[in-house]
């Protein structure tokens, strides 16, 4: 049986029944390998339809803002609708006035998060590079990293840290068996939480798809009465995408929010 | 005696599947019960939050506890 | 500490997400002290208690500060 090659996952030739998609299904084979500076490097599938990504977005916010007229025209309109709703509706929302100042950095990771994440349902690319943990991870680390900056640089290092360690309304004893929690939670928890978030309904969404797809075409195939169920994983099919769809907007819409979350968190000691 | 039945594999992800049955259910109703409340009486909601939180994490750690009881009993 | 320690939260997703991280929180680092205090008296039942304390206080300490 040949799928299409659109389809990553390839039967092994001695088995010839159903045989259900892997993790190997996020390793396709690597178009080019090279190592730089000792880390070695493969461009896969994933890479490219990460790179077509980036670049739509790209693309579409240096088209709206080059020429800037007072009546916008159509993309104008739409990169300027698309990037205030990100600064009114999670910036200022969340983290209040200090908010605009980090409201450029929230609407790159959504617009990136989303339009990565839309890539699984894509005819042709269909699989979401954000469902290799890579992605989710370093963009979870960039998090990390700025909250922390952000919280040293406005509170100072020790009261930044001590007010991690030692939340107010503990009575004092407790506060031996809560600060290990208080720290393990802020510093390690959350950041891990959120990777694993968004990896975790990329991948699974995205084997979801896989299987409602392989199992249409191998229920059409195989030749017996099975058949009769091909149209029930076909809608399924269907009716998973669109979920898909929602959950990717909804997943970039979360991570956004709690990035924001923490950026606030950080900040509202020093005023 | 001969074995009649067997499970083969993986039977923490079973053990932990069917332990968050529970919780899930319970939480679902610790949050309607909020849910209803509120929409009742508006005012309440802030009296009622301390309980919807301890209701929430109470049902959750029971499902949290099943997920991690495998690698304590490993 | 300043009155209104959390940002505003319109949605409430935030506050969701830090009670679950908590709870994790506590569960893992507890047991994790109570299995390495197995490790250092060789006993077996120490992750089970901690486990057990960090899930009490974690979820006390969720009580305190998200529930007033």
């Amino acid at each position: 049986m040949s799928t299409s090659i659109v389809l990553a996952s390839e039967c092994p030739p001695d088995d010839p029944g159903f045989c259900s998609p892997t993790v190997l299904e996020f390793f396709p084979k690597p178009l080019a390998e090279f190592t730089l500076f000792g880390v070695e490097f493969a461009i896969t599938r994933i890479t490219i339809i990460s790179w077509i990504a980036t670049l739509a977005v790209l693309v579409f916010f240096v088209t709206a803002v080059r020429r800037p007229q007072l009546v916008p025209d159509k993309v104008q309109w739409f990169g300027e609708a698309a990037y205030t709703f990100v600064r009114d509706g999670i910036a200022r929302e969340v983290i209040g006035r200090e908010g605009l100042r980090f409201a450029p950095y929230l609407a790159a990771v959504f617009y990136f998060i989303v339009a990565n994440n839309i890539m699984g349902i894509v005819p042709f690319a269909q699989i979401a590079p954000t469902a290799a943990i890579a992605l989710p991870a370093i963009l979870s680390a960039f998090t990390f990293l700025l909250f922390n900056w952000v919280g040293i640089r406005s509170q100072g290092l020790v009261t930044y840290f001590k007010g991690i360690a030692f939340p107010p309304g503990v009575p004092a004893p407790m506060y031996i068996l809560v600060t290990p929690i208080e720290i393990a939670s802020t510093l390690v928890f959350r950041p891990l939480t959120l990777a694993i978030r968004l990896f975790a309904n990329m991948f699974a969404g995205h084997l979801l798809l896989v299987i409602f797809a392989l199992g249409t075409v191998y229920l059409l195939q195989v030749g017996n009465f099975s058949v009769v169920f091909a149209p029930v994983a076909f809608v399924m099919a269907i009716v998973m995408t669109f979920f898909e769809l929602l959950v990717e907007l909804l997943q970039a819409y979360v991570f956004t929010v709690l990035t924001a979350t923490y950026l606030a968190g950080a900040l509202e000691e020093a005023h | 005696m001969s074995v009649l039945a067997e499970i083969n594999g993986s039977i923490e992800t079973l053990g932990y599947g069917l332990s968050a049955i529970g919780p899930g259910i319970g939480v679902g109703i610790v949050f309607a019960a909020y849910i209803q409340a509120t929409a009742r009486q508006p005012e309440s909601a802030g009296l009622t939050r301390t309980y919807l939180f301890l209701g929430f994490a109470l049902s959750e750690a029971l499902a949290l506890i099943g997920f991690v009881v495998p690698f304590i009993l490993s | 500490m300043t009155e209104g320690r959390q940002p505003p939260d319109p949605s409430g997703a935030a506050q969701g997400w830090a009670v679950l991280g908590t709870l994790l929180a506590g569960i893992c680092v507890w047991g994790g002290v109570g299995w390495l205090v197995d490790l250092w008296l060789g006993t077996e039942f120490v992750k089970a208690i901690g486990v057990i304390v960090g899930a009490m206080t974690s979820i006390w300490y969720v009580t305190v500060r998200y529930g007033k």
